[in-house]
């Protein structure tokens, strides 16, 4: 075949050319450490490594949320914590009430101590955050959510605000004050017992269960005692039940069960009603109320225990309430470990996928960095070799 | 004797020709476009003596140029399309660099956004996060505007180079035509300028596809386009740019015979010219409608979800971003009055298409005009029941003649026009626009959840509403205005309950006379749920029929600029070899080998000197015959 003279820097020319750009392209690479430096070097690659990224972005952003949300929810569990001493203490005091030693005057000293932790309690409940935000006033954030004026209001509202932790999961990062102090069931949560004002009676209520298996029909009972010994239960003016009772003995009716000691006057009534709420401060100022009920006599002394059982029993429900609140906290901080744990596996998961598409690989790069230098410099020396033969220099 | 001489003249003279020729070839070796040229001897006729005849030399029967017109003619198509695809793949990769890079294209911009969505969720009330997201949405709306006139800036640029072009192809025609008026005076046998015209129609073939017609007078005719005469004989035509029938921005090609502009943009396809327009056609266009698509559907579900929720003060989000409207331009070309204007009736349904609208004198038809193909639409283009279709609702106004067309551009503006709205971080609707309340006199436990929003244009919806329990079993639904009561409507616990464009869910035992209120959020509320629905958004399945999400169609993009620069990167590598073949090919056959150049040299040089000993042998023969003679 005829070769002409110029073919072989043609192709020589092409081929050092190609290589020398494939020798750009691998050094581009080895010195930037990434696979892709635009789209054009893996199309597919370039649009799911930007889909990871964006997923990674994503998980940093639910790391954040959480540590928000955990920060939050660390405050709210500080002050529910106050809230759980100052009322077990307001509990001790009621104990404290009960025992008949007690005179008019130590019962102020106890009232007294009553009102201060009832203040402590209301600046507990109007707790902010580092940033002057209320943190149990719902989602009216900048309003002060408990306002004492004669009953304790709530300003706030009953939003709960979460943050996401994850694609598919959301922390509630607090409570609002009028599910955690307002909203507690009153009574035993399922009735409340009321003795009427005029009984002349020693008949307290010492228990009021629901009895086992047969939940409390709501509505609105009168019992009435209608001798020492008889007793009967009425809704409206239509009596539903009745029986006969001695100290010390349990009166059922309607899934109620409430044990009663002393010895009632015929016609005192007292009224077994479906509980409502009943908030956390009208609860403690219930119990002020009722450190200052006379015991000169009989009747006062029932009237006084009547209504310290009522608030004993209130007093346990917000307990019980705040309790239950401090332990979905707690619950939620634990989600958020879990969930940030999870996150942490998927991110590491998702980096590792993103560095097979994006980074190179150097063990492979460079040998084939080295492989182009190696026939560069070949097709240099082959065309060094091949341009010195030429017929003219022999003739 | 006399016939030694004349023998021995004869091949000194056809020796000093050979040798003339091969130091011509190795004088041209390097010249580009040169054809090797090749010595043909022929015997001269003898002298016939009887029955023998004795030959009478040698004599130069012809000096050819070594040559193959289908190699040469392969080399120039391997050029054109060369150059078409190093054209468009200078281009791509421009592209590619603007929009594929990862940390700096545009879903770069739009992550750092919703991040900021995101930040703004977690600390609803933080005014500083709010100014925050302010200046991320603008700093997203000017990303989107420095991208879009970049790409501009490109398509000006190819106007820019269409016009060199359209220049330096005249100007190569005009050569041609010259060229080929000397060749027809030569009579075809002129080989430089056969060698030149080859290197003038290579030129040509590198900045568009052309075809060529050898005539029997030696002349070469070119046709461009859909063969219309580029060069005629010695007479030549100008290629010009003449401005687009709808957007007098942007240039097209067009043949100029005779003050007859045709235009051929759509018909070529090699060479420079032919890669820039398919670049333009192809692949810039469609970036550029994929970044309004980006723009349009990202500012149109954000906007939706904005209006859900409630800003700082109280009021309901407007919009958060600022959005477009398509562009619609009449072709030149219309006789009609008619004005057509279009709008987007669903950014979901918009495609990163174009259209175009003909008239024939009755009715509008749709066509993409890209592909020609028909669009659907329903209506029949008028104000009260307008063309819909893709998304777009359009209507004409005035009088339309038959054969008049409008081109339909949803996007060209989008990028531009996209922008933040809101100008106080108040303004922010990240809290959801309704509370509900438990009543504090209720004597039952039932619970309220959150009110969910159904319609947000409902006009009573933030009017406070009251959900009575007038029995354990039945609720109704008032406001303070006797009209608006509802019910009663029987109860199950966790059932919904609907009234003025929302729905809330009670739950529990309602004892009779119990209240539930859902109201309008007061203002300032720390409430994060429409900032967090907020920030979803942009996961959500919106494009090509819910399918598509906006990151989904952020990394569409870099996938597409990825993979043109790509395809066109392989195709640059495999023209160029082909073009090398056929160069090598070519060169084979028509250029000079210095060894055969040398060989020859020897060759001519030793048949010189045998025809000069010739001459030699015969003076001295006749010398020695005039001393025998002369004695």
């Amino acid at each position: 075949m005829r070769i002409a003279s110029n073919v072989y820097q043609l192709q020589w020319l092409a081929s050092i050319q190609r290589q020398q750009a494939d020798l750009a392209a691998i050094q581009d690479q080895v010195s930037s450490g990434r696979r892709i430096s635009t789209a054009a070097d893996d199309p597919a690659g370039a649009a799911q490594g930007l889909l990871l990224q964006q997923g990674l972005d994503r998980l940093e952003n639910f790391g954040t949320n959480a540590e928000t949300a955990r920060r939050r929810l660390a405050l709210e569990e500080g002050s529910l914590s106050q809230a759980t001493d100052a009322l077990n203490r307001v509990r001790e005091l009621a104990i404290q009430a009960a025992n008949g030693t007690q005179t008019q005057e130590s019962r102020s000293a106890i009232a007294a101590e009553a009102r201060e932790l009832l203040t402590g309690l209301l600046n507990t409940a109007n707790a902010q955050d580092g940033e002057g935000r209320y943190l149990f006033a719902g989602n009216l954030v900048q309003t002060r959510p408990f306002v004492l004026s004669g009953n304790v209001q709530y300003a706030g509202d009953n939003g709960v605000r979460s943050q996401r932790v994850a694609d598919a999961r959301t922390v509630q990062e607090g409570d609002p004050g009028s599910a955690v102090f307002m909203q507690i069931p009153a009574g035993n949560g399922a009735y409340t017992i009321s003795p009427n004002a005029g009984n002349t009676g020693t008949a307290s209520w010492t228990s009021a269960t629901v009895a086992n298996g047969t939940p409390f029909v709501p509505g609105n009972y009168t019992l009435e005692f209608t001798s020492a010994t008889t007793w009967e239960a009425r809704s409206g003016a239509a009596v539903i039940a009745n029986g006969t009772y001695a100290s010390g003995e349990t009166i059922s009716f309607q899934g109620a069960s409430i044990e009663f000691q002393g010895t009632p006057a015929a016609g005192d009534q007292f009224t077994v009603a479906s509980a409502g709420f009943k908030d956390v401060f009208r609860t403690v100022q219930d119990f002020i109320g009722t450190l200052g009920t006379g015991t000169s006599n009989a009747a006062g002394r029932t009237t006084f225990q009547n209504r310290l059982n009522s608030d004993l029993q209130n007093l346990d429900q917000a307990l019980q309430q705040i309790s239950n609140f401090r332990s979905q906290v707690g619950a939620r901080l634990a989600t958020i470990d879990r969930q940030l744990d999870n996150n942490a596996d998927v991110a590491l998961e998702l980096k590792s996928s993103l560095s097979t598409i994006k980074d190179l690989d150097y063990a492979t790069a460079i040998s084939k960095l080295e492989q182009q230098l190696t026939s560069l410099e070949a097709a240099q020396k082959a065309y060094a070799r091949t341009q010195s033969l030429s017929l003219f220099d022999v003739l | 004797m006399s016939g030694t001489i004349t023998n021995g003249l004869s091949a000194l003279l056809a020796a000093q020709r050979a040798l003339q020729t091969t130091s011509n070839n190795i004088a041209n070796a390097n010249t580009a476009g040169y054809v090797r040229q090749r010595i043909d001897f022929v015997e001269q006729p003898g002298t016939p003596l009887g029955r023998i005849t004795i030959g009478a030399g040698v004599a130069v029967a012809d000096v050819s140029r070594v040559y193959d017109q289908f190699l040469t003619d392969n080399l120039r198509t391997s050029t054109s399309m060369e150059q078409r695809y190093a054209a468009f793949g200078d281009f791509a990769t421009r592209l590619d660099t603007i929009l594929g890079n990862p940390d700096t294209g545009v879903s770069a911009s739009v992550q750092r956004f919703f991040d900021q969505v995101e930040a703004v969720g977690r600390d609803p009330t933080s005014v500083a996060q709010r100014q925050q997201l302010l200046l991320e949405g603008d700093s997203l709306a000017t990303r989107l505007k420095q991208l879009d006139s970049q790409l501009n800036g490109i398509g000006n640029e190819i106007d820019g180079r269409l016009e060199n072009a359209a220049d330096t192809i005249s100007q190569l025609a005009a050569q041609i035509a010259d060229v080929n008026g000397q060749v027809m005076a030569t009579g075809g046998n002129a080989p430089n300028l056969l060698d030149k015209r080859d290197e003038l129609l290579k030129a040509l073939g590198s900045q568009i596809d052309i075809t060529t017609v050898r005539q029997a007078d030696g002349s070469v005719n070119v046709l461009v386009g859909s063969g219309q005469s580029l060069v005629l004989g010695s007479r030549s035509a100008r290629l010009t740019t003449v401005p687009d029938t709808y957007d007098g921005s942007r240039l097209q090609l067009a043949v100029d015979i005779g003050g007859n502009l045709q235009n051929i943009s759509t018909k070529v396809n090699g060479g420079i010219v032919g890669g820039l327009l398919a670049f333009r056609n192809d692949v810039l266009d469609g970036a550029r409608r994929d970044l309004g698509q980006l723009a349009v559907g990202l500012a149109d579900t954000f906007n939706a979800q904005h209006r859900q929720g409630m800003d700082l003060q109280g009021n309901l989000g407007a919009d958060f971003f600022t959005t477009t409207v398509p562009l619609t331009s009449a072709a030149a070309t219309n006789t009609g009055a008619a004005v057509v204007s279009a709008v987007i009736a669903d950014a979901g349904g918009l495609a990163a298409r174009d259209y175009e609208l003909r008239f024939n004198g009755s009715a509008w038809s749709v066509l993409d005009s890209q592909t020609g193909a028909a669009v659907p639409a329903t209506g029949i283009g008028t104000t009260a029941n307008p063309l819909v279709f893709a998304g777009l609702s359009v209507a004409a106004t005035g009088t339309a003649a038959a054969g008049d067309r409008f081109l339909v551009r949803p996007l060209a503006n989008a990028a531009t026009d996209f922008g933040v709205a809101l100008r106080a971080p108040a303004e922010i609707a990240a809290a959801a626009p309704l509370v509900s309340r438990v009543d504090g006199s209720n004597s039952s436990q039932a619970t309220i959840g959150a009110p969910v929003v159904a319609d947000v244009t409902d006009p009573k919806l933030r009017t406070t509403a009251t959900i009575l329990f007038d029995s354990p079993t039945s609720y109704v639904v008032f406001t303070g205005t006797a009209a608006d009561l509802v019910g009663p409507l029987p109860y199950t616990s966790g059932g919904t309950i609907s009234f003025a464009g929302w729905t809330v869910q009670v739950s529990g035992q309602p004892q009779t006379g119990d209240r539930f209120n859902v109201q309008a959020a007061a203002a300032g509320s720390g409430d994060n749920s429409n900032a967090q629905a907020l920030a979803a958004v942009d996961r959500r399945g919106f494009f090509a029929g819910g399918t598509q999400s906006i990151t989904d169609l952020g990394a569409d993009i870099v996938a597409t600029v990825g993979s043109t620069a790509n395809r066109a990167s392989n195709e640059i590598k495999a023209q160029q070899a082909l073009r090398e073949q056929a160069e090598i090919d070519l060169q084979n056959i028509s250029g000079v080998n210095l060894d055969e150049e040398a060989a020859n040299m020897l060759r001519y040089q030793q048949a010189y000197l045998a025809a000069s000993k010739v001459i030699g042998v015969a003076d001295s023969l006749f010398q020695n015959l005039l001393q025998i003679v002369g004695r």
